[in-house]
């Protein structure tokens, strides 16, 4: 009976479980995270291309503040292997990293691009992908001190 | 009190959620795409903001995908970015879960081929699918419908 509640259990993980965007924290406030996230994409060959100030902007229309900010991260190079390796890649460009008030920490997130890995399977396609996940990986770790 | 083996609750839960949550996961596409038959990305980016406010969603910038990458003068000229949002419904959908940032703007990419201009857009419905969030999923059919109307109303 115990191996079927575990088999049971197993199963219910599947088909609840989702694939999930890369996360990281640090005790920190908006604008240091900023910093923080901008200097790592930096250190890996990004350049910072855009805040989007979401929070401000919903706050100036009179919303409440979502704590969110969102930043978007690119390299040229990016650009032309999406567009030689699988040009509907270029709709995730560029990158987009998530900064999300927890308190007195910052949670950072990616885009979640195992799912893009599973929709487009082809090698070259997907080691491109991996390229850009592990970049994102890299550039969580060193933005949480890891 | 019941003679049921406790083993039962788990296969109706699992039952359960074998039925419930496919029922929210309906097979989407990851991209939306309208192509423009003809027009160049000039005429494409102005059709396409001229959809966006007749939709009730506002225009926020339009960029090369290389901006700020590239000098100004070697930006892409064939692919550029629309960034638009609807306030009202970004709030909600941040209220509902922070991770509806991950579609939030809403951003359509343009690629200028030979015979006209691609519209491509992350589907926030497949998107939403992965979150597992049924309320936020609800304004994510939504959003990929409003995709939908501004694309195919550029693309008139």
């Amino acid at each position: 009976m115990k191996k079927l509640a575990c088999a049971i259990v197993v199963l219910a993980w599947g088909t609840l479980a989702h694939s999930a965007p890369l996360t990281a924290s640090r005790t920190t406030d908006l604008v240091d995270a900023i910093n923080g996230v901008t200097a790592a994409a930096q250190n890996n060959g990004y350049e910072l291309v855009k805040v989007q100030p979401i929070d401000q902007a919903l706050v100036k229309r009179g919303y409440p503040d979502p704590g969110v900010r969102i930043l978007f991260i690119g390299k040229s190079s990016a650009m032309d292997q999406a567009m030689k390796t699988n040009p509907k890649l270029l709709s995730v460009l560029p990158l987009r990293i998530t900064l999300i008030v927890e308190g007195k920490e910052i949670m950072v997130s990616s885009d979640d691009l195992e799912a893009w890995k599973e929709m487009f399977p082809d090698p070259e396609t997907a080691r491109l992908i991996e390229s850009w996940q592990s970049d994102l990986k890299t550039i969580l770790s060193e933005f949480s001190g890891h | 009190m019941s003679k049921c083996p406790r083993w039962y609750g788990l296969v109706f839960l699992w039952l359960g959620l074998v039925f419930a949550v496919p029922a929210m996961a309906e097979e989407e596409e990851p991209l939306l795409n309208v192509f423009l038959k003809g027009k160049n990305i000039e005429q494409a980016a102005e059709s396409l903001i001229q959809a966006i406010s007749s939709n009730n969603y506002t225009f926020v910038r339009q960029q090369a995908i290389d901006s700020r990458l590239v000098p100004a003068n070697w930006e892409a000229k064939s692919v550029r970015i629309i960034y638009f949002c609807n306030f009202d419904l970004m709030s909600r959908a941040l209220a509902l879960d922070t991770h509806a940032a991950e579609f939030l703007p809403c951003r359509i990419t343009l690629i200028e081929t030979g015979k006209g201009v691609d519209l491509m857009a992350v589907n926030p419905a497949w998107q939403s699918n992965r979150l597992g969030n049924y309320r936020l999923h609800e304004y994510c059919v939504k959003m990929k419908k409003d995709y939908l109307t501004i694309m195919n109303e550029a693309a008139l």
